[in-house]
């Protein structure tokens, strides 16, 4: 077994590239500039079969070499440092990339980027106009087993190089790609990937056209490519971004039947589009299920909303007819009060009528009384005294005052 | 807010209210507020004080009082003690202590005492209403309704019996008599409940028997028995303030009589001799009869007379309800009694309140008044429309009863349309085309007298205001004329406890009969007024002259025999011009050449 590497071992960390605050790559001056021819490697034609394996890839498509290349290739020696590697692997413009054991053991051995070397390579990488390279070279520091040091060695060399590249020089990309705090959420920072434009007064010319198209879909791929690599995102995420920045919009431009028809069956990575599909297809039934789930769910909550609707309405009812019961409970009352208050003015009034009244009937009484005995004195106290009006008069008040008395009686 | 009943009587005034349905009323000391004001300068006194100033009898001015100011009211202004005094003012005075009577006693403080139900005497006509209501608004209250005294009293009677609606059937379509004899008048209503509605049928009253009048006329043969007792001639003078203390003496012996046999009249000292004797005299219950029983026979005597002139006789009056302070003398209970019959004369206990509390069992009732016979137009040719009916409801405070019609004339040729406003004497809507009426009011209308029959319209509009004062105003709209009458002595009902008015849906006029409808010796006018266009009803020599076809009887034509006749005699003669009454037209007679 061999024995592991850290990547911190054989090449920068991430840390250690924020660090040394890399210069920006510059922008290459022209488009495919082709510094090496296919399949050559340091002047050597290598024959097929090639130590470096090599798989046309329908997506880089301006990496592809030109049909009616040159059928017999020259026989090139293995490269024997990473240097070498990375080189050839800009020679291949994108195409998939592959290692014999042999070789990749032998690279390993020289994994480690100088300085010198490490400029020179990203020298030529200012070349990949389209950046169709990185992303094959990081894939296939995925497939080096049981040789960390290479592994790191590549992935740092593709750090490097993503870290000066301006279409990831925007802060919060550069967070994302390395999970710093002030990163922009995926989507967010593969929208501006997306979306890149060179910035003005460039020393070179930026690509143009299809191919300012295909570089940014390049970077977008080799974006969340790292990102699935070095931060786990996985393939429905990815596929959804993909979905949403490359592939929806490709097939927004598709102008009529026919050219969906064309594109559909045009489709030459049955893999990937499998992938995707499954993944999609995976999501939609899950999807379904969530909502089969979620339907399920908000039935039981409408029939609970239903009930507990129902159980208000009863509640609101019962409140209703008991508000209604307090209330004409309350009128009742008040009105029986506000009868027993003016029957009792009323009785007061009376009562007091009924006094007024005796008391009247007494002073009448009394007056009379008074005025008869009276005259019945003054006819005393003459030098004659008539006895007969003053005894009638007598007869009178005493009859008048026994009745009064008796009628006090029964009252 | 509580009407009160306001009984403002001849001799007394006093005031009652229904507060939870029992009645109370505002006495002084058990006796009611006497109707007489004194001016002493610039002081004025009112009720008991100024009744005691009185030294006779009599409705009217006696010296610086004024008893019964009410009797007043319609003139510009009463001399009183030399001043020229207002009677509108006196009233006042009595209104106004009555109210403040009412507003100091305990039962009374909480009332506003603001608004009224007034009694008034049956004879009391629009004008003096309308003073009465100013009156009362001076002394601080309005007048919510007019009720006439007899009815207020009945109503009370109804209302304060035991069984009110049973009674009320019992008596419907019967006669009632109020006997009401107070101190001061003597006032008899005969009355009939109709579909529930008292009804006056006629009245009769006089102060020529008012309780007052026995005081004196007790007083003068005291004192005429006194000075024949004592051997004192005319010429001996009594003493001042002696003879008011003689009569209320004499007032105490008519009531002392009523339970005793025997009372001495005593007043000491009554004569300005050297002793300054006193006046004693034994008076017995037959003395009494013998001198005021003439007055009672004489009170008694009316009912008779007016039964006999209204054609009833004392059976047909079911129920006398007898009021007023003089009813409770035995004499005239006893009379009453031999009249009607025990069980159909009820002598209120409260006598003297009776009207007073009526009053205010109709105000706390809401008991409205009712046109008792309908008020109807004349019109051409005998028939009559009916502009009121008998039944509609009188207006009350601040309220007005308006109807308007649109007529035509049938005969313009005068330049004169004329309205005659009758009213049948029968009560109730119910009347015949041939039932007596009472002309109430005539009016000469200016019209277009070169207008054909039914050209020119015409508009009468009947008003009757808050007073129960009807205002006929009609118009020529053509011509421009205007006219107006009022009718003051309108005849009203009374709405009984609980009624329900079914006249307004009896049957109206009837087309049968052919008597006259009128009284003889009444001032009638031929009505030259229709209301609907009817060539019929135009006179034979008017029509003849706008439309000499309408006769063309070889034409078709086809006039009515009565216009025939109208033109035959009215339209002069053809040949000499005479009229064709005239005896020197000879020309129908002549041989023909």
């Amino acid at each position: 077994m061999s024995t592991p590497v850290t990547p911190q071992a054989t090449g920068p960390s991430a840390s250690e590239l924020v660090q040394e605050a890399p210069e920006p790559l510059p922008v290459p001056a022209a488009k495919a500039p082709s510094p090496l021819p296919a399949q050559e490697f340091g002047g050597v034609v290598a024959k097929t079969p090639n130590p470096v394996n090599s798989v046309p890839e329908s997506e880089a498509s301006s990496a592809t070499p030109k049909k009616g290349g040159a059928t017999t290739k020259k026989v090139k020696a293995d490269p024997e440092n990473l240097e070498q590697f990375i080189e050839y692997a800009y020679s291949r413009k994108g195409q998939r990339l592959t290692l014999k054991p042999k070789v990749e053991k032998q690279i390993a051995q020289n994994a480690r980027l100088e300085d010198e070397a490490l400029g020179r390579l990203l020298n030529l990488a200012k070349a990949d106009v389209l950046l169709a390279v990185p992303r094959q070279i990081l894939l296939l520091s995925q497939e080096v087993t049981g040789l960390p040091g290479l592994k790191a060695s590549l992935t740092s060399f593709v750090s490097n190089l993503m870290q000066r590249h301006p279409v990831f020089g925007e802060a919060g990309v550069q967070g994302a790609l390395r999970n710093l705090p002030e990163g922009l959420a995926v989507a967010e920072a593969s929208a501006r990937v997306v979306a890149f434009e060179f910035a003005p007064g460039e020393s070179v010319e930026p690509p143009k056209g299809a191919d300012l198209q295909e570089f940014r879909q390049n970077a977008l791929r080799l974006f969340v490519t790292w990102l699935a690599i070095n931060r786990g995102l996985n393939s429905e995420e990815l596929s959804s971004l993909l979905f949403g920045a490359i592939w929806q919009p490709a097939a927004k431009d598709l102008a009529d039947d026919n050219a969906r028809l064309r594109a559909l069956t045009d489709i030459g990575q049955a893999a990937g589009v499998g992938l995707a599909c499954q993944r999609f297809h995976q999501q939609a039934i899950e999807a379904r299920l969530r909502l089969d789930q979620a339907q399920r769910e908000a039935a039981g909550l409408r029939d609970q909303l239903a009930a507990a609707e129902s159980r208000l309405a009863d509640t609101t009812a019962q409140l209703e007819a008991v508000q209604t019961a307090l209330h004409v409970l309350r009128e009742s009352s008040a009105a029986e009060i506000e009868a027993l208050r003016r029957q009792h003015v009323i009785d007061m009034t009376h009562l007091q009528h009924e006094l007024e009244q005796l008391r009247g009937r007494m002073v009448k009484r009394l007056t009379d009384s008074v005025e008869m005995l009276d005259v019945g004195l003054s006819a005393l106290r003459k030098d004659t005294p008539r006895i007969p009006v003053m005894v009638e008069r007598a007869e009178h008040v005493v009859d008048a005052l026994r009745a009064e008395i008796q009628e006090l009686g029964e009252e | 807010m509580t009407v009160v009943g306001f009984d403002f009587g001849t001799t007394n005034s006093l005031a009652s209210v229904v507060i939870g349905d029992e009645v109370i009323t505002f006495l002084e000391n058990e006796k009611p507020i006497p109707s007489v004001v004194s001016f002493e300068g610039g002081k004025v006194e009112v009720g008991r004080k100024a009744h005691d100033k009185l030294s006779s009898a009599g409705l009217g001015v006696q010296g610086s009082t004024v008893r019964s100011p009410k009797t007043l009211l319609g003139r510009e202004e009463q001399l009183v003690d030399g001043v020229r005094r207002d009677p509108v003012k006196m009233v006042e005075h009595v209104l106004d202590h009555v109210r403040r009577f009412v507003l100091q006693t305990k039962a009374g403080r909480d009332l506003k005492m603001d608004r009224v139900v007034a009694t008034i005497p049956v004879n009391m006509e629009g004008h003096r209403r309308a003073l009465l209501r100013q009156a009362f608004r001076q002394a601080g209250m309005s007048v919510v309704q007019f009720v006439h005294e007899p009815l207020a009293a009945l109503y009370g009677h109804l209302r304060m019996s035991e069984g009110t609606s049973d009674l009320i059937r019992r008596y419907d379509g019967k006669m009632l008599l109020v006997f009401d004899w107070g101190g001061g008048t003597l006032d008899l209503t005969l009355c009939r409940v109709l579909n529930g509605l008292l009804v006056q049928i006629a009245n009769d009253g006089t102060e020529e028997v008012g309780g007052d009048v026995f005081d004196e006329e007790l007083r003068n043969e005291v004192e005429r028995r006194s000075r024949a007792e004592q051997g004192l001639e005319d010429d001996v003078e009594v003493l001042p303030e002696a003879r008011k203390r003689l009569l209320h003496q004499c007032e105490e012996a008519k009531i002392r009589l009523s339970d005793r046999s025997t009372w001495n009249v005593y007043v000491d000292p009554y004569y300005q001799d050297d002793k300054q004797s006193d006046l004693q005299v034994n008076l017995a219950r037959d003395d009494l009869q013998g001198i005021v029983g003439h007055l009672v026979k004489k009170g008694v005597a009316r009912i008779e007379r007016l039964l006999e002139r209204e054609g009833f006789s004392t059976a047909s009056v079911e129920l006398c309800l007898a009021t007023g302070g003089m009813v409770n003398m035995p004499m005239v209970k006893d009379r009453l009694d031999e009249l009607f019959g025990p069980g159909r004369v009820h002598v209120s206990k409260r006598s003297a309140s009776a009207i007073a509390e009526g009053a205010a069992w109709v105000a706390h009732d809401e008991a409205r008044l009712h046109l008792a016979k309908n008020v109807e137009l004349a019109l051409a040719r005998n028939s009559y429309m009916p502009l009121l009916q008998a039944g509609v409801e009188m207006p009350i405070e601040r309220e007005n009863r308006r109807e308007r019609f649109d007529l035509y004339c049938v005969d313009p040729t005068d330049g004169h349309g004329k309205f005659s406003l009758v009213s049948p004497h029968r009560p109730g809507p119910r009347v015949l085309a041939n039932d007596k009426r009472r002309p109430l009011c005539n009016m000469l209308l200016k019209v277009d007298g070169k207008a054909r029959p039914f050209r020119e319209r015409l508009a009468l509009e009947v008003n009757i205001d808050e007073n129960l004062v009807l205002t006929a105003t009609a118009w020529s709209l053509n011509q421009k004329g205007q006219t107006a009458a009022e009718v003051h002595d309108l005849e009203f009902a009374l709405a009984t406890p609980g009624a329900r008015n079914s006249w307004l849906n009896s049957n109206l006029l009837g087309d049968d009969g052919e008597t006259s409808p009128h009284e003889p010796g009444d001032l009638s006018m031929r009505s030259n007024i229709a209301a609907r266009h009817d060539e019929s009803l135009v006179p034979g020599e008017v029509m003849a002259s706008f439309n000499p076809s309408y006769f063309w009887t070889h034409m078709g034509s086809t006039p009515p025999e009565i216009q025939v006749e109208e033109r035959l005699y009215y339209e002069p003669c053809a040949i000499c011009r005479r009229g064709s009454n005239d005896p020197l037209c000879r020309c129908a007679s002549m041989p023909a050449h």
